[in-house]
């Protein structure tokens, strides 16, 4: 059973994560505060530990003694890892023969994950180094004392800590938390670099002139959002969030709005413009050490064109993707004195639309997808850019993804070729054989990851019901049993519903969810998500009515996954014998079948194959329909004869019917071959097309 | 109108063009809202603010296309049943409403879908994290 880690993550943007050298994840999404999990807790955490700020802290020498001098002291919290934040402001007291420094009122921390308090002081006359004075375990005491002299605190056994480093770089300081703005981490030379700042527009803003009150509908106010700056999209007036209230939903400017009075406004809420072009980074070997210096710019564009999607490391270098373009960031040791030199003018989609694929990224962006070298992009969906460019919905194009599967040799980039949220469909190219394909799905597939499953890499995908779905050659449903039935009878049907003969699934779950295909007789190619299937009365429940209504001539299969195959157009050569066509498949050992459709002539509507029933061996044409059905099961019946091992070859005339049309009027021709598998995988060895060129 | 048969954990569109009693799109004086009655007429959950789409959108007569809209997901308060999504917008401090009917077919998983992965070692085996459309963040061990 999955632990649950949180229950209030933000949703309007994926995840980023990032396994650090410490082996935690960190989890941003630009909408709210960093997250870690170490893989074992059972909650997130925040990233990074508290800045320290010293609000009433006071250390007051007191006590006679032999003390003497001005010391510095400041305190920073600390996790019970003992990974600390950044050093509160120095301050310092004097003591003059005395021998006890009070601190009083140090602060405690509202963060959960703060477990202990350091106070560190420096010897005196010097605020150079200091050393640690007093180690306070929990994160409630709020006085302590010291009586610790110069030669103690100094002690070599001691901890110590430099303000600024030999090389004058910040030193205490550097524990800074991640940048909450920022929705893309990625891991490169022992350091986490951020990129990508999140602008968010979910939903409209009512804007009055005059008024510093701004509410957002249809969209969530974060409490991130408090010193991020207010657009309302189509002007080029920014203001400054002073403050937010994320139970009214509404944001408070810092100056009264001065534009006009809108009800429906579109606005975003981002960090501000310098942010747009801008990475992030951490210290060395410490993922939680953010320094707010610790930053680098690409060159100053700061149209939405150019920000900064993501970034990602290939072969030693880190490449950094707007929209439009990606750059190539080189560094030795410090990245910020690093270079950024362009690359191609082809960028990413979103933070998600990148995989490795041997020694290229597969990216896509709004020309399309390219294989990118680290110098050169290969255009490779050329071939399908009217694809592209006239079926993909780039709308909720933030929610696409890629993943990519080497035991396939393939990529496949998650789209929404529908109006859909989430991506349901995916344009998918073979890498080794150039071929391109798309695929949909009956569920969205909203996300993906590869992992290693026994000794290869496997591909999970995130689909609906909190699905969390493993890629295979066969359909995948949910807790599928392997000995479902290749297909059944139809018994019964309404709009709602159709009742199955001999159902042999043993709980409703085993198949709701997954899909169901009416394969042949009565209302063949429809295909449905089951909503509930009953395993005693074999009633399955549907999810839209039927278009047509099967009856007892048909026969369904669940879990079926359609497919379709289409040759180029053909040209028939003249004075050839009449078309026809070979088709050699693997027989499956369990009932199977496939179509075959024909189009004549660039015709969008297939050919009737022919003006009456015909039923020949393997195959069976239906007047009034235009497929040839071929059987493809081990096992064959022609009439009496039983045929227990047909060997997957058949051949087919096409010149039967031609809509009444002789042979002679066809001159261009492309054929289909379509079906549902399920329990027995379709391989399609060879399709021969006779009399054509 | 009908939506179709849905199961706990979809998400719903909820969309309308607010119109004036002539037919005419016309912006509203605020958000509409939709409410969802369950058979028995009891509302479900709280209203839900639609938010203008395309706000600059016009139609070949110039139009503005008042289109307002957003998915809702199907929480757990969803039982098997047919329910009444029932619209309201105010133009002028004229109210109009429209309704729309789906039913909830199946008890689902009320997290809706998985929006985001990640999967890394961890001390105890491989662990797969995901996080679902309801908030939550989930980590699991093993996969497969």
């Amino acid at each position: 059973m999955p632990t649950s880690l949180s229950t209030t993550r933000a949703t309007d943007e994926p995840s980023s994560r990032v396994l650090t050298a410490r082996n935690d994840v960190l989890i941003a999404n630009g909408l709210e505060a960093v997250k870690r999990d170490d893989g074992i807790s059972s909650a997130l955490e925040n990233a990074g530990i508290p800045l320290a700020v010293n609000g009433s802290f006071t250390g007051a020498w007191g006590t006679a003694g032999s003390i003497s001098g001005t010391y510095y002291y400041a305190f920073r919290y600390i996790d019970d890892e003992g990974i600390p934040g950044a050093l509160s402001v120095l301050q310092s007291d004097t003591a003059a023969s005395e021998s006890t420094i009070s601190y009083t009122n140090i602060p405690t921390s509202s963060d959960s994950r703060v477990a202990g308090r350091q106070i560190f002081r420096s010897t005196a006359g010097q605020s150079t180094e200091l050393y640690l004075d007093v180690q306070i375990d929990d994160n409630s005491t709020t006085s302590a004392n010291s009586t610790k002299s110069d030669a103690t605190l100094s002690d070599p056994t001691n901890t110590r800590l430099r303000i600024d480093a030999p090389d004058g770089l910040v030193n205490a300081r550097r524990f800074g938390v991640p940048p909450d703005h920022m929705g893309h981490l990625a891991y490169h030379s022992n350091r986490v670099i951020a990129s990508g700042s999140v602008p968010y527009s979910v939903g409209h803003a009512i804007v009055t002139n005059g008024s510093a009150t701004v509410t957002i509908v249809g969209g969530t106010v974060a409490s991130v959002m408090d010193g991020r700056k207010f657009n309302v999209q189509g002007s080029t007036a920014e203001y400054t969030i002073d403050s937010v209230d994320t139970g009214a939903n509404t944001l408070t400017l810092s100056v009264n709005y001065a534009g006009t009075t809108d009800k429906f406004a579109p606005y975003t809420v981002h960090k501000g413009k310098e942010e747009w072009r801008r990475l992030r980074f951490t210290y060395p070997g410490e993922p939680e050490s953010w320094y707010t210096n610790d930053a680098v710019d690409i060159d100053a564009d700061y149209s939405a064109e150019q920000r900064v999607i993501a970034h990602y490391s290939f072969n030693s270098f880190v490449y950094v993707a707007t929209q439009t373009r990606t750059y190539r960031w080189t560094f030795a040791n410090d990245p910020a004195i690093g270079d950024f030199y362009p690359t191609e003018e082809r960028g990413l989609l979103n933070k998600r639309c990148y995989c490795y694929v041997e020694n290229y990224v597969a990216c896509m962006d709004r020309e399309g997808i390219y294989l990118f070298n680290g110098g050169t992009a290969n255009p490779v969906s050329n071939v399908i850019s009217d694809f592209l460019r006239e079926k993909v919905f780039w709308h909720n194009a933030k929610w696409f993804h890629a993943a990519s599967i080497p035991s396939e040799e393939t990529v496949k980039f998650f789209v929404c070729l529908d109006g859909s949220r989430y991506p349901r469909h995916s344009v998918c190219f073979n890498y080794r054989t150039l071929r391109w394909w798309w695929e949909e799905y009956p569920w969205p597939i909203a996300s993906s990851v590869s992992v290693p499953v026994a000794s290869r890499k496997e591909m999970l995908y995130g689909g609906p019901q909190e699905m969390v779905l493993i890629g295979s050659k066969y359909a995948d449903l949910p807790d599928q049993q392997r000995d479902l039935s290749a297909r059944y009878s139809v018994s019964a049907a309404t709009q709602l519903s159709v009742t199955l003969s001999s159902p042999d699934w043993l709980e409703e779950a085993d198949v709701a969810l997954g899909p169901i295909a009416i394969v042949s007789g009565r209302g063949k190619g429809q295909a449905r998500q089951v909503l509930g299937a009953n395993a005693s009365t074999g009633v399955v429940k549907i999810d839209r009515p039927w278009n047509i209504q099967p009856d007892t001539t048909s026969k369904a299969v669940l879990g079926a996954v359609p497919y379709l195959m289409a040759t180029k157009v053909f040209e028939v050569l003249p004075g050839s014998e009449a078309p026809g066509l070979e088709l050699t498949v693997t027989p499956t050992d369990h009932d199977a079948s496939l179509d075959v459709l024909n189009y004549y002539n660039y015709r969008a509507t297939a050919t009737d194959l022919s003006q009456r029933s015909l039923s020949e061996g393997e195959w069976k044409v239906t007047e009034g329909r235009p497929e040839a059905e071929f059987n493809i099961g081990r096992t064959q019946t022609v009439g009496s004869m039983t045929d227990a091992e047909w060997d997957g070859n058949v051949r087919f005339p096409l010149e039967l019917g031609h809509d009444g049309r002789g042979p002679a009027t066809v001159r261009h021709l492309q054929i289909e071959v379509q079906g549902y598998q399920a329990r027995d995988q379709v391989v399609l060895h060879g399709l021969d097309v006779n009399g054509v060129e | 109108m009908w939506q179709r048969q849905y199961s706990v954990g979809d998400s719903i569109p909820l969309s309308l063009v607010s119109r004036n009693a002539s037919g005419t799109p016309t912006l509203p004086d605020s958000a509409p809202v939709a409410e969802i009655y369950d058979s028995s007429g009891s509302q479900v959950g709280s209203d839900i603010s639609l938010p203008i789409r395309d706000r600059y959108g016009r139609d070949s007569a110039g139009t503005t296309n008042c289109y307002f809209g957003r998915t809702f997901r199907l929480n757990s308060s969803f039982a098997a049943g047919r329910y009444m999504i029932l619209y309201k917008w105010i133009i002028s401090s004229v109210t109009y409403e429209s309704t729309d009917h789906f039913d909830v077919a199946y008890a689902g998983d009320a997290d809706g879908c998985v929006i985001s992965m990640g999967a890394y070692p961890t001390p105890v085996g491989h662990a797969v994290a995901y996080d679902t459309e309801s908030g939550k963040t989930l980590r699991g061990l093993r996969p497969h």
